[in-house]
């Protein structure tokens, strides 16, 4: 930041962020060397120029630089990133819808653990929810930060809407009568019947 | 046993005649149609004869058929059967010297046979003029040579029960008289002599002791009980016989056999009666007139074993041997020897006629009562006490046995072993076999080991008949799932003398005790039917229930109808009844303050068949359980099962009006009467094999048009949809949908059942006894009437498989493997405590027990399972990873301080 800006403030040439010229030039050489002459001559004023040439450090500029980072320009940042962390889940959509794709509806260790990674992702990004904006709760950004915490929340969500259509198309879901059966009671009779032939 | 020949189930295997030679005897069997040797050395049969006949409609009059076979006496080689209308006769050594048939009139009766030296001789009665015609037939050829008649007093039937013949000798009993009537043997003595004797009483029996060329002795039965026995002695050269009587004391009940052998003056006659659980002979020698050289034995038996069916009495080498056969099935074989007899032989017969079979589970040991005891209560204080008491009665026990074991070894070894084998295993997996047999013998039997806990014979049995079959009700009292009381199974049978009383022992099923209280031999009414009840009355007992003749319903032990019967879901019985040829429905109802113990039925519905006849009713088993409702179909949808507890199979056979004979099948529900299922098979004979679980029936049957065995598999379903998925009820308006689907079977069928588990989760099996031995376990998918006739994914992925006619057998799937068992009649199947195994009892002449594992071993470790190596390896995980984590904690501090 603060390189950026100083380089916004001096231009120097391109690919060098910063840089101070540790070797004089060649005219402060000869401003220098003429002091030491004239300072043979008349010792006293060539000494004062050289000290103040002296004191003053290579690259330091006397001139003040004003701060230009405008307070808008900051907030702006923030919240670009705070959409950015919000907005994580929902980027990460297609590619594990791919992945899903990928798999295929047929049983294989692959597939098991694409829809097993396909469920504990978002759910780990829901229970991580806090810890992902907690930097920007730092930063102080009050206000909106619960939209941001909704949008991530839903993010998650469709994640887990994505497995559970995948574990649907896999068959996995106990959607049809089928799947309960196991579990039906027995009816309970309502008549008792006994009999046979006849012995007589 | 050195060996065995099972016969033919047919016609052709039941045995007419034996004639017993030296080395092999000739065995007539099939109304005398088949001839056949076996020699005694080796069990071969050396050969086998069939009549020659040319009348093919034979299988119309099996039932009027009468054969007579008769040895000649004077050429023993020769053997003479008359079957019927044909008269043949072949040597010892396998020849058939000759066939004829006689000129069938419909009024001629051919009844007697005898042989002379010269002639066999056809006694036929003709029933216009009642006159019984003899004809000669020359014996060598069989040439009619000349005939003659006599007048004849008897009619037809008559003159087969109460006459027999001797040498040229008729004898006939007509009440107290017996007309000993002579046919002449030569062509120019035509002189028919009668001569009678006169007894005290009427007559009931005629028997022929020993027969020869020039002496016999017969026994004359009065039903007074006097016995008594004449010898007849032959006039020299006539055909004329002079009879005496033999003065010997004889007991009511005593038997008579007579042994000749060669080293012998004499005959010995043999008089044995049984007293008890004791066998008294007295033997004596029979000269001229007289009896000389008596001498008795007597000989205890193991058990009461009720009266002598049959004797005989044999001299061989010296050694007299007597051999019986009990009223209970019981094959003896006693040596009279000096130093008195001898029982050599015991074998009980009497399991090769089982007709009633149940199993009861073992006992509980005594530590598992415990757990049961100490997990019983109720309330905490309650259940902490008795988990501490329980526990320490465990640890004195534990002491006591260590004890035990210092000082006295392995001393009661063989009583702990023996009490070991009657306590119940981990699984359930042992059982005692309570089985009926029809001559009224109860065993009970182990299961692991196949040998007999205890046995009782009930003298005076008769079973209930059973279309044509027998059948003895035999009912769990009280099970076993009560540790605190004994189990108690009940017989139900008939009085073998007046068949109207009804018997009802109830006993332990483990020792076999007979429970006082709960037997009794007088009910004031007829039984006409008898159940039992549906809820348990006093102690856990349950009560048997019995409709009378007048239709009234009964308990015994007498309590009130409301305590034995549910009074809340109502109570239907149905009844069928052979001479209208009609199942009668009736309803019960019970009032919950009634205290009455017997009440009247009430007719609600009624099924009568006509022009075909019901040959049999086929239940459910008891044991049946539905786990899964419905059918889940290859795209996820559920076809429900009809399962209707109430519905019973039932199969007529009848010949429709072109003549061709049919079976039909029903399913009948008996709460409304209505008929679900019915299936007409034409060209088809009995016997029908039925099995009917779930929802689903399989029968089988014989097809005639195509000589083979079929079996027809039907499933009932209610559809996509359930009517109502709590309760089930036969009024419910629910049309079942059926499908079904015919198979050929490779195997004839005698016998098939399913298997049971206990909750009805493992697939089912069907268990086919064929004739050839095998017990056959079959999948039912195999049988699955949704079989499809072209596979689509949608039936793949449902599991089925692709319809095609035959079943095929894999000789895997044998369950007795080289162990065959014949002529198995009822296959018993029960379920153990492992949902995976089911056990499978098949009985017959033979009796074969497994158990089966129709989805496999799912529930249990392989028998292979290597416990060494899994026990070891986790051993070595354990300290492995113990290890492991020291080194690693080494290597930490080690890097820690790097």
């Amino acid at each position: 930041n603060i390189s950026s800006t100083t380089s916004s403030v001096r231009p120097v040439p391109s690919r060098r962020k910063w840089f101070v010229d540790l070797k004089p030039s060649k005219q402060e050489r000869l401003t220098i060397a003429a002091a030491a002459t004239a300072n043979n001559n008349d010792g006293a004023v060539a000494t004062a120029a050289n000290d103040t040439a002296s004191l003053t450090s290579l690259g330091f500029s006397e001139q003040k630089v004003a701060d230009l980072i405008p307070q808008e320009d900051d907030d702006r940042l923030l919240a670009r990133r705070s959409w950015d962390i919000a907005l994580g889940p929902l980027k990460q959509l297609p590619m594990n819808m791919i992945f899903a794709w990928m798999a295929g509806n047929s049983f294989s260790l692959m597939s098991i653990m694409i829809v097993v990674m396909l469920f504990q992702k978002p759910i780990q990004t829901i229970f991580s929810l806090s810890s992902a904006f907690a930097s920007l709760e730092q930063e102080g950004v009050g206000g909106n930060i619960w939209l941001l915490k909704l949008v991530y929340f839903l993010g998650s969500l469709t994640h887990l809407a994505l497995a559970l259509y995948k574990c649907q198309s896999m068959g996995l879901l106990p959607t049809y009568n089928s799947d309960w059966i196991a579990f039906a009671d027995q009816q309970t009779q309502m008549e008792v019947t006994a009999g046979g032939f006849s012995y007589f | 046993m050195r060996w065995r020949k099972v016969f033919e189930t047919n016609e052709y295997g039941k045995i007419d005649r034996i004639i017993w030679y030296d080395q092999e005897s000739v065995i007539i069997s099939g109304q005398g149609r088949r001839a056949r040797s076996l020699r005694y050395a080796d069990g071969l049969e050396v050969w086998q004869l069939a009549a020659t006949t040319t009348n093919t409609n034979s299988n119309q009059d099996t039932v009027a058929k009468h054969c007579q076979v008769i040895k000649n006496r004077y050429d023993p080689g020769t053997i003479h059967i008359l079957s019927d209308d044909l008269l043949w006769s072949v040597s010892s050594y396998g020849e058939m010297l000759w066939s004829i048939e006689i000129p069938i009139k419909s009024t001629l009766k051919n009844l007697f046979l005898l042989s002379t030296s010269q002639y066999v001789i056809v006694g036929s009665l003709d029933s216009n003029s009642n006159q019984l015609q003899v004809t000669y037939y020359s014996k060598q050829d069989g040439q009619q040579a000349f005939s003659s008649s006599l007048p004849w007093s008897f009619n037809a039937k008559d003159s087969l029960n109460k006459c027999s013949t001797m040498n040229n000798l008729i004898l006939c009993s007509n009440n107290e008289e017996l007309s000993i009537i002579t046919i002449p043997t030569t062509t120019d003595d035509t002189n028919v002599k009668t001569r009678h004797i006169k007894a005290s009483s009427k007559i009931e029996q005629i028997r022929i002791l020993y027969e020869s060329t020039t002496r016999s002795v017969i026994l004359i039965k009065s039903d007074n009980g006097e016995t008594k026995i004449y010898q007849f002695n032959k006039k020299e050269s006539t055909s004329e016989w002079d009879f005496n009587e033999l003065n010997i004391q004889m007991k009511s009940n005593s038997f008579i056999s007579i042994a000749t052998d060669k080293n012998l003056a004499g005959q010995q006659i043999l008089e044995a009666s049984a007293n008890d659980q004791k066998l008294n002979f007295h033997v004596s020698t029979i000269n001229e007139q007289t009896l000389t050289n008596t001498r008795s034995y007597s000989v205890e038996l193991p058990e009461n074993m009720g009266e002598i069916e049959y004797l005989a009495y044999s001299v061989v080498k010296n050694t007299q041997l007597v051999t019986l056969r009990m009223q209970d099935g019981s094959l003896l074989v006693i040596k009279l020897a000096d130093n008195g007899a001898e029982l050599i032989l015991h074998r009980d017969e009497a399991l090769s006629s089982i007709i009633s079979v149940e199993t009861f589970d073992l006992s509980l040991s005594i530590t598992q009562m415990r757990i049961e005891e100490e997990f019983g209560g109720t309330g905490m204080f309650s259940m902490f006490t008795k988990r501490i008491s329980s526990q320490v009665s465990q640890l004195i026990s534990f002491f006591l046995r260590l004890l035990d074991l210092f000082t006295h070894g392995n001393r009661n070894r063989d009583y702990l072993d023996k009490q070991a084998a009657l306590v119940r295993d981990e699984f359930n997996l042992n059982k005692i076999l309570i089985v009926v047999t029809s001559v009224g013998k109860v065993f009970g039997i182990l299961t692991q080991s196949g040998g007999i806990l205890w046995k009782n014979f009930f003298p005076n049995f008769a079973p209930f008949e059973h279309f044509n079959a027998v059948h003895v009700p035999l009912f769990h009292i009280r099970s076993a799932a009560h540790y605190t009381h004994e189990p108690l199974a009940s017989i139900v049978y008939r009085d073998r003398n007046s068949l109207h009383d009804t018997h009802i022992r109830t006993f332990n099923p483990y020792t076999g005790d007979l429970e006082n209280n709960l037997t009794t031999s007088s009910l004031p009414y007829h039984v006409k039917r008898v159940f039992l009840s549906t809820q348990a009355v006093d102690e856990f007992c349950k009560v048997l229930l019995f409709v009378d003749t007048n239709n009234k319903i009964h308990t015994y032990p007498s309590v009130p109808l409301s305590r034995a019967l549910s009074t809340t879901i109502p109570t239907y019985i149905y009844l069928f009844d052979k001479s209208e040829q009609a199942f009668v429905g009736y309803y019960l109802s019970i009032d919950e303050n009634d205290q009455k113990t017997s009440t009247n039925l009430k007719e609600v519905w009624r099924v009568s068949f006509q022009n075909e006849e019901v040959i049999n009713i086929h239940t459910r088993l008891s044991s049946d359980r539905v786990h899964s409702a419905g059918i889940v179909l290859g795209d996820r949808s559920v076809l429900y099962k009809y399962t209707n507890p109430n519905l019973i199979a039932v199969v007529t056979e009848g010949i429709d009006y072109q003549k061709v004979p049919f079976v039909n099948i029903y399913l009948l529900d008996t709460v409304t009467g209505s008929v679900k299922l019915s299936h007409t098979h034409k060209r088809v004979k009995s016997p029908v094999h039925i099995v009917l679980s779930e929802n689903w029936i399989v029968y089988t049957y014989y097809n005639q048009r195509y000589r083979r065995y079929e079996a027809v598999s039907s499933s009932l379903f209610e559809g996509e949809a359930q009517y109502n998925y709590s309760t089930f009820s036969s009024f419910d308006p629910i049309e079942p949908v059926i499908q079904s689907k015919a198979y050929i079977l490779p195997y004839g069928v005698n016998a098939i059942q399913v298997t049971t588990t206990e909750k009805g989760i493992t697939s089912r099996d069907i268990i086919m006894a064929t004739p050839n031995g095998m017990l056959i376990e079959i999948p039912w998918i195999l049988f699955d009437p949704r079989r499809p006739l072209d596979l689509t994914p949608m039936d793949r992925e449902e599991g089925l498989i692709m319809y095609t006619p035959e079943i095929m057998v894999n000789f895997e799937s044998v369950i007795n493997y080289y162990k065959y068992v014949y002529n198995i009649r009822g296959i018993h199947t029960v379920a153990t405590g492992l949902e995976s195994t089911s056990i499978v009892f098949a009985y017959g002449l033979d009796l074969f027990f497994t158990r089966v594992f129709p989805s496999r071993i799912f529930d249990q470790l392989k028998d292979d399972f290597d416990f060494m190596i899994i026990g070891w390896s986790t051993v070595a995980f354990v300290v492995g990873s113990f290890v492991a984590k020291r080194f690693a904690s080494i290597h930490q501090t080690k890097k820690a301080w790097k």
